[in-house]
């Protein structure tokens, strides 16, 4: 929307016509002085959109001008909208009300009047629809925010300023609460959610206030109602119990029930008596019946002992009869056993007699073998003694032979080496001697040292030799060299150790010695195979044989010899076969007695069966015998107590007896048996019993008669009923109320749920993009710091200068105006993007700020005048000079006459 | 030598009036102790014979002993004999209010009626034959007796009976204890004190309910009233003069709103109730149930309407089960619809449409709104 030019007359000081034109499309100055009525021109372009032409309330009254009765306020407002441009005229206050609106350059088809020209104001600005004049910023929506007024950022219409504006987000969440909503929706919001506070707390879990008390009273009245309906049917069930009892008692005396049960005890009892009496007659017939059945026992047990007795008597005089003849026949098998084993004794002897005989033959001829075996062996090893002994004695005298010679293996060694090194040291120096060959001419002599030499025959000189040649002279030969007499005193050396080792070995030369060693060892071999022979033939030792010899002598000296008897074989053979044939002997007699034992243990067993068979058979025959004569005396002694005949008939008597008083009793329990005694008996308990219970159940009903009447006494003046009534009363109004308060609730409830989601989704819907866009802005204004927005909640958290964290104070009057602007600039912005173009008129809007912050509210204002037209009113036009955009003077749009 | 009672019944003495609260509840119990002094007063006045009061003379056989007391007290306003009848709310049971009543102690000219035989007063010029309940509820016919009673010559003989005659009351009226529509005639009584029925009741020349003395519900079956009867010679039919004793008048209303204009109708209506019978409204008990379906603007009239009208009356008790409260455009209006608060509008609106609980949360909140919106300084 772009507002083309304000036509106002008898409008508030503006009395007389005044008329603006010139507006550009983007950034336009409108200037005044104070007091020239800058503010008044807003309004009346306010008016001229907001307010009904027809509405008479306070505020349109208003914009009458002082002193001026009857004066019509008019407003003419020219301004292009979606690319159509319309003239709207309004007059207020007065009859006739006049509003037109119409399409600039006619067309019938677009013009409308009175309400209809309102109707149609409305729908082209978004502005809800109905009667009323929309008067306060915050009523006229989206559009009245835009205008932003003198010192409206930090007016409050009413508000507190609070702690929340000293913070950025504070600051830009109220200025976009204003826009969102006006101040009185989160206001709204407060309210609503006080209320809510107010009946539930924060989880909606715990009642508070009013719903509290509504809830505490509805379960108090349930209490109260169940309480006094437990304790009303309580009452009622006693006062019935009471009822019942006292009619049982009523039916009691009425029927009479105590005396007839007395009555019956009494008839019971008397026929109970009849029958005691035929009882005892009873009782006396069956106590002489048993006696007369002990008295037949008696005489039946007496004779039966009787009889017994007789009966034993005979039985042992039989047995005595046959144990007689068991001894006879035993006596008659002893005899002949006993001979038998006399003659098997006999035997027995001759069989051990010719048994010892052998066995001493036996030992004799083993004596024998023994002494012949003994002396064998004692001429082995005498004769292994002689020949060790002598191999011995030989290897000593080999032994002491080498001993003798002095020449061991270590001397000749010592010798040998010595030669061979002498013969060494020879050599060499021979080897360094000087050789000279004589080979006379004339078989003329060579002598050294007064020897002959041999001519022809190479010499080795090593020392200074004279040599007399024939015929010559004399020669002396010098043989050269430090070596040659080194290897001569070597030579030298070593056949003194030679000489020496020859004269240890005491031998004449080493040849002898060589002998005399050789002769060593030759004793020595010998002494050692004379050895080995002793060892074999003694392989223990001489000592041990020597005492094997010895004791096989003892041992021969104490086994004497045979007997003169035999002569003693002296050869082991024989006495081996003899010994043989004792052995065999001496078997054989053992064997000749075990038999000769074994017939005579038999007969032996014979005899002592016999004999025990005869022992046996005489106790048993003199017992028998004993016996029955004990017997025939005790029978004969009772008999003569009491005959047999006097037992028998006692029996018969006794009998007679039993049967006679067996009928009496028999007699005696029929009387009894036809009178019924068990029922009468049973019926006298019956009748008893009753009568008892019937006393008891009277007693207690008295007693709980008069229980029940005293608590009903108690109980019965409490007035529960009434209560009752009142209580359930109570309770219905407590439901009630409660479910108003709970519905009330719940209603509450939903509408801040509502409305915090509706304004959570407004400020979604704008916020985010109002913050985007204005933090450019932001940092426009406070420069060289960063802005730290989350992205959530737009909370600002920090604001960081010069690397210092700095904590949101309160902030400046100027810089609140100039949140202001920028807001709405950010929001027309958004708008206008969204297809809302809107006009952004500030009044004296940024008086607050200094020379460089408006310089840069300046090019913001000219940013956003690209897209948006922009009227700022101002009483400071050099401020402005700077820009490059259409001024209006206030002053020279007083126009002096009639309106066109 | 004529001879004349009050007939009276059903005074319900200690009845609770739970349904109704506050204060109202306190007066209305008082005042059916005022209707028995008041029937003495009569009976001293226009020197009746006797006082019989046909059953239901206490509301509970628990009655408190304060009850019990006050009802004695207020008996002292008539020297004569009151023959008093055990009805089916206190009955002669075994341990009850009557047995009480002895024990606080009789004065000489209350007589309990709790046996079935005849009550000899005014010098044998009158016998009362009573029937009195001992249960709750009986199923056999307790007057049936009267036909078999000596009936000595020269005696107005009078029946005093408590229960419902199943041929002759209206159809609402319950069944139990019955008496037979002609026993009057078949015992040869010269007139049958009836009891149970709340109203003032003619069934025959002989035979009446006199209802309760003080209304006690708002059933429109003229309550209020005590029965003079006078027999002006024996076997004569006896005149019937109601006379009227009740403090209070009830009455249940039915009205249906949809506009303001039916508010003002309604609030007429009820200042209006204090012209017949010139009685102040704070002495009439109303039962109002109103239908229909109002805006918002009409609910806050409502609301301050009934809310004036029950500090005149006795006690107002309103049902408002049937009354709907449905937004209407102007009223949505009113509420200043800019931003946030707008979109919440229409979400609210919204969910108001239909029927179930959910949508009428929702409308009670558009009212919430409604109000808040129109004080806002006024919070809560």
């Amino acid at each position: 929307m772009r507002i083309r030019r304000v036509r106002i007359r008898e409008f508030r000081k503006l009395c007389g016509p005044v008329c603006l034109e010139g507006f550009g499309d983007g950034l336009t100055v409108i200037a005044g002085d104070n007091e020239d009525g800058k503010s008044t021109v807003l309004e009346a372009i306010r008016a001229a959109l907001f307010c009904r032409h027809r509405a008479s309330d306070e505020f349109v009254r208003s914009l009458a001008p002082f002193g001026c009765a009857g004066a019509r306020p008019t407003v003419e407002l020219d301004f292009d909208l979606n690319g159509v441009t319309w003239h709207l005229r309004k007059t207020f206050c007065h009859k006739p009300h006049e509003a037109l609106l119409m399409v600039a350059g006619g067309g019938a088809g677009l013009s409308f009047k009175g309400d209809a020209a309102e109707e149609e104001l409305s729908r082209l600005l978004g502005l809800p629809r109905g009667n009323r004049s929309v008067t306060k910023p915050a009523e006229q929506g989206v559009w009245g925010l835009f205008w932003v007024s003198q010192g409206t950022a930090f007016e409050a219409d009413g508000a507190p300023s609070d702690g929340s504006r000293t913070t950025l987000t504070g600051a830009l969440e109220d200025e976009l609460g204003r826009v969102l909503g006006g101040d009185a929706a989160p206001a709204l919001l407060t309210r609503i959610r006080q209320r809510c506070d107010d009946l539930f707390s924060e989880s909606r879990n715990v009642a508070r206030g009013q719903l509290k008390l509504a809830r505490d009273a509805k379960d108090a009245a349930d209490k109260d109602v169940a309480r006094l309906q437990a304790a009303l049917s309580d009452y009622q069930v006693k006062l019935a119990e009471l009822q019942s009892l006292r009619d049982e008692r009523t039916r009691h005396e009425r029927e009479q029930t105590l005396t007839q049960a007395e009555t019956a005890v009494r008839a019971a009892e008397q026929e109970q008596r009849r029958i005691d009496g035929l009882q005892q007659r009873e009782q006396q017939s069956v106590r002489e019946a048993e006696l007369a059945h002990a008295r037949y026992d008696q005489a039946r047990g007496a004779w039966r002992v009787r009889h017994d007795d007789i009966q034993a008597a005979k039985v042992v005089a039989h047995e005595e009869a046959a144990r007689a003849v068991e001894l006879e026949a035993a006596r008659q098998r002893l005899e002949p056993a006993k001979a038998l084993l006399t003659q098997a004794d006999s035997d027995l002897e001759a069989a051990r007699q010719r048994q010892q005989a052998a066995e001493t033959r036996f030992a004799d001829t083993e004596r024998a073998l023994r002494r012949a075996r003994l002396r064998c062996d004692l001429f082995t090893d005498s004769e292994a003694l002689r020949r060790a002994e002598a191999a011995e004695a030989a290897a000593a005298q080999a032994s002491a032979a080498a001993a003798a010679i002095p020449v061991d293996d270590a001397a000749i060694a010592a010798l040998r080496d010595g030669v061979a090194a002498a013969r060494e040291a020879s050599v060499r120096l021979d080897a360094a001697a000087t050789q000279v060959v004589f080979t006379p001419e004339a078989g003329q002599c060579i002598f050294i040292a007064g020897h002959e030499v041999a001519p022809g025959q190479p010499l080795r000189l090593a020392a200074e030799t004279v040599v007399t040649l024939e015929g010559f002279g004399s020669i002396v030969i010098r043989p050269g060299g430090e070596d040659l007499a080194e290897r001569q005193r070597k030579a030298a050396a070593a056949a003194a150790v030679v000489a020496e080792r020859i004269a240890r070995c005491g031998a004449a030369d080493a040849d002898a010695a060589e002998a005399a060693h050789a002769r060593r060892r030759q004793h020595l071999l010998e002494s050692d195979s004379e050895r080995r022979v002793a060892a074999s033939v003694a392989p223990q030792g001489l000592e041990a044989l020597r005492a094997a010899v010895a004791v096989k002598t003892a041992e021969l000296a104490s086994l004497p010899a045979v007997a003169a008897v035999e002569a003693e074989p002296v050869l082991t053979d024989a006495a081996e076969a003899a010994a043989d044939a004792a052995r065999a002997e001496r078997e054989e007699a053992a064997r000749g007695r075990a038999r000769a034992q074994q017939v005579r243990d038999g007969y032996a067993r014979d005899a002592e069966q016999a004999g025990s068979g005869e022992i046996s058979a005489r106790t048993r025959a003199e017992s028998a015998e004993a016996r029955s004569r004990e017997l025939q005396q005790a029978l004969a002694d009772t008999r003569n107590t009491i005959a047999d005949q006097t037992l028998l008939s006692t029996l018969d008597d006794e009998k007679a007896n039993v049967i006679a008083a067996d009928a009496l009793l028999a007699q005696a329990r029929d009387a009894v048996q036809s009178c019924a005694p068990k029922a009468v008996a049973e019926r006298l308990d019956g009748v008893r019993r009753h009568l008892a219970e019937t006393q008891d159940r009277l007693r207690r009903l008295d007693n709980d008669v008069r229980d029940r009447e005293g608590e009903l006494r108690g109980l019965g003046q409490n007035g529960i009923e009434d209560e009752l009534a009142a209580a359930q009363g109570a309770l219905q109004r407590a439901g009630r109320k409660l479910a108003a308060v709970e519905e009330d609730a719940a209603a509450l409830r939903l509408l801040y749920d509502t409305l915090r989601a509706a304004e959570q989704d407004a400020r979604r819907s704008f916020a985010e993009p109002i913050t985007r866009r204005m933090s450019p802005y932001l940092r426009t204004l406070f420069p060289g710091c960063e802005l730290d927005f989350a992205s959530e909640t737009l909370e600002l958290r920090h604001l960081r200068r010069a690397g210092c964290d700095e904590p949101f104070s309160r902030l400046s009057v100027g810089t609140r105006e100039q949140l202001a602007v920028l807001t709405r600039l950010a929001f027309a912005e958004l708008l206008s993007e969204r297809g809302q173009p809107a006009a952004v008129i500030l009044d004296d809007a940024l008086v607050y700020s200094d020379r460089s912050r408006l310089q840069r509210m300046q090019a913001e204002l000219l940013r956003a005048a690209e897209r948006l037209q922009v009227l700022v009113l101002t009483c400071r036009p050099d401020d402005y000079a700077g820009l490059d955009v259409p001024t209006i003077r206030l002053a020279d749009c007083f126009v002096p006459d009639a309106l066109v | 030598m004529s001879i004349s009672l009050v007939h009276t019944a059903d005074w319900q003495l200690g009845k609770a009036f739970g349904a109704v609260g506050g204060e109202a509840q306190g007066r209305l119990r008082d005042a059916r102790f005022e209707a028995v002094r008041n029937v003495g007063v009569l009976a001293r006045e226009r020197r009746a014979d006797a006082i019989v009061v046909a059953g239901d003379v206490f509301d509970s056989g628990t009655a408190a002993d304060p009850t019990l007391r006050r009802a004695l007290i207020a008996m002292e306003s008539f020297a004569g004999p009151w023959v008093l009848l055990p009805g089916n709310h206190d009955p002669a049971t075994a341990e009850g209010v009557w047995a009480r009543l002895r024990r606080l102690g009789l004065p000489g000219n209350v007589i309990v009626a709790d046996r079935p035989e005849p009550v000899v007063l005014a010098g044998g010029r009158l016998v009362v034959l009573p029937a009195p309940l001992v249960r709750n509820n009986e199923t056999d016919d307790l007057t049936a007796w009267f036909d078999t009673a000596p009936a000595p010559s020269g005696a107005v003989r009078v029946g005093l009976a408590h229960g419902s005659i199943p041929s002759r009351l209206p159809a609402d009226a319950d069944a139990r204890n019955p008496i037979a529509d002609d026993r009057c005639a078949r015992a040869g009584l010269d007139y049958l004190a009836l009891g149970d029925w709340h109203g003032t009741l003619r069934i025959d020349a002989r035979t009446w309910y006199a209802g309760t003395p003080e209304p006690d519900r708002a059933k429109d079956n003229d309550p209020g009233n005590a029965l003079l009867v006078r027999f002006d010679r024996v076997g004569a039919e006896p005149v019937i003069e109601p006379v009227a004793i009740g403090r209070y008048r009830w009455h249940a209303l039915r009205r249906a709103i949809h506009r303001s204009a039916d508010v003002a109708v309604l609030t007429d209506d009820l200042r209006a109730l204090d012209r017949p019978l010139d009685r102040p409204l704070d002495r009439h008990v109303v039962e109002l149930a109103l239908e229909g379906t109002v805006d918002f603007a009409t609910r806050a009239a409502l609301t301050a309407a009934l809310d004036d009208l029950a500090a005149r009356l006795c006690d107002l008790r309103v049902n408002e089960g049937r009354l709907a409260v449905l937004h209407s455009e102007d009223d949505l209006r009113q509420i200043p619809a800019t931003g946030f608060v707008g979109s919440a509008l229409a979400r609210l609106r919204e969910a108001a449409m239909g029927s179930d609980a959910q949508a009428g949360i929702a409308r009670r909140a558009l009212q919430i709104l409604y109000v808040e919106c129109r004080q806002p300084q006024a919070g809560h």
